[in-house]
């Protein structure tokens, strides 16, 4: 979904998205680099269902939420990759719709 | 310099509502507001359309409330098909929620004496036990310690920013003259007609109506009218998003059609601080998990402090002066409630001089001890 405009300057490190391997560079954003990796969204609304990907890049749409390292709710946007991240989309808080 | 028939002070919720109902009769119509500094309650707030409790006291208010329940849904089809813009309003009726068989007993006293004070069939709160609650709200558990609640049918919620944005387009749409960043600084009668002067434009207009809520009293003083309002503050928490659990607001609960839940009433004297406490805070998340225990959950991802615009009994004002005949003053803490009457009701009286029955009853010498 994004494409990186010049070649990254940090480090490579590895981000494991929902199990799988994804590159990424020290100085980047987690919801870019997966973003630039591919991944077409982040989230499900949860009361329309529909895909999510982040919209405000600056920490008020909230739409780029995501589990990362076991903590819930991390706005992806503002938040730095590290080698090794374990990354996951959310499930509910409130667990599945009945 | 612009010259106009009325001009309306306030641009949130209330003015809006008024300068829509105005223009609708044909007259010109300018809507001045303060801008981005305002303390603006039409920004903070809740988001209820609610009559439950209302006017314990004056029975012209609880049936004035109840009036614009009834008209509440014909307005938001309205304002839709104007603007295209949806306020997401829907009437699934509200809960007071009793925790304690004490505050139970207490409640279907209050509701008791409302029913006494009222005309037939203007108060038909009925009072749930537990158990029929639980029926009605299926998807949540209830804390132990909620032992009811009231039940009002006529109740609604909305998105009262989309309410502000519709009412707007909606002035727009009608030849409603905005002007968003102009702070009032004076107003004066002179020869039959208004003069009113904002840092940089100057207005003349026949009629003025004072609709800026917190703002209004040194306005009001300038054309003869003590207003006794003060600010009174409101704290809001706002979860994460989540499925539709909860269909009815309570005053202190709501989830919203975009599936956050609010949380809120906190009621603190604070003067225009619009800060937010840890302490307060913790009280309303504490409070909501009280009430239903699963909502613990989920994460609260902002908190806002907001100013109601309280009068001493809380009931709205409505009145014309008498030394400045043409400056009226409309102010309520309940202007997204009141706001399909405030389009609707208010502009005969304004534009023709005609008062809905029994409208003394909000005039504001009621305050005089």
């Amino acid at each position: 979904m994004l494409k990186r405009r010049w070649p990254p300057q940090g480090k490579a490190v590895t981000l494991w998205f929902e199990e799988q391997p994804i590159l990424a560079h020290e100085g980047e954003s987690v919801a870019a680099a997966l973003l630039a990796a591919g991944v077409d969204y982040l989230r499900s609304a949860p009361v329309s269902g529909t895909a999510r990907a982040p919209y405000c890049w600056m920490g008020v749409c909230f739409e780029c939420l995501l589990e990362i390292d076991g903590q819930p709710n991390q706005q992806s946007c503002l938040i730095a990759v590290q080698d090794e991240m374990r990354i996951h989309r959310q499930p509910s808080s409130m667990g599945e719709p009945s | 310099m612009g010259i106009t028939d009325i001009l309306v002070i306030g641009g949130g919720i209330i003015g809006a509502s008024v300068a829509y109902g105005v223009a609708e009769r044909g007259v010109r119509v300018a809507l001045l507001d303060q801008g981005g500094s305002a303390p603006n309650a039409s920004r903070g707030n809740f988001g209820l359309a609610w009559v439950q409790g209302k006017g314990l006291g004056m029975p012209r208010y609880a049936e004035w409330s109840l009036e614009a329940a009834q008209a509440w849904p014909e307005f938001a089809t309205h304002l839709r098909e104007q603007t295209g813009i949806s306020t997401d309003y829907l009437r699934p009726g509200s809960f007071e929620v009793c925790l304690g068989e004490k505050a139970w007993k207490a409640r279907e006293a209050s509701i008791v004496q409302m029913r006494r004070e009222s005309a037939a069939g203007t108060c038909d709160c009925e009072m749930l036990d537990r158990q029929a609650m639980r029926e009605r709200i299926p998807k949540l558990r209830l804390g132990e310690a909620v032992s009811g609640a009231s039940f009002s049918p006529h109740d609604g919620h909305l998105n009262s920013l989309a309410l502000l944005t519709a009412l707007l387009a909606a002035n727009q749409k009608i030849g409603v003259v905005h002007h968003p960043e102009q702070p009032v600084k004076s107003v004066s009668f002179q020869k039959g007609s208004f003069e009113v002067r904002t840092s940089t434009k100057h207005f003349s207009a026949q009629k003025v109506v004072l609709t800026c809520g917190l703002g209004i009293k040194p306005l009001a003083r300038q054309v003869g009218l003590e207003i006794p309002i003060r600010p009174q503050r409101g704290q809001i928490l706002v979860t994460e998003r989540t499925h539709p659990l909860l269909e009815q607001p309570f005053v202190t609960i709501r989830q919203t059609q975009e599936g956050s839940f609010l949380f809120g009433a906190s009621h603190e004297e604070v003067g225009f601080d619009t800060g937010t406490t840890l302490e307060e805070m913790r009280r309303l998340a504490g409070h909501a998990v009280q009430v239903f225990p699963e909502l613990a959950r989920l994460q609260l991802v902002r908190c806002w402090g907001a100013l109601r615009i309280l009068t001493p009994d809380t009931k709205p004002v409505y009145v014309e002066s008498e030394s400045c005949p043409g400056a009226f003053v409309v102010t309520s803490h309940s202007g997204i409630t009141l706001a399909p009457l405030h389009a609707q009701r208010l502009s005969e009286w304004i534009v023709e001089g005609v008062a809905p029955d029994g409208f003394e009853q909000f005039h504001p010498r009621r305050f005089d001890a």
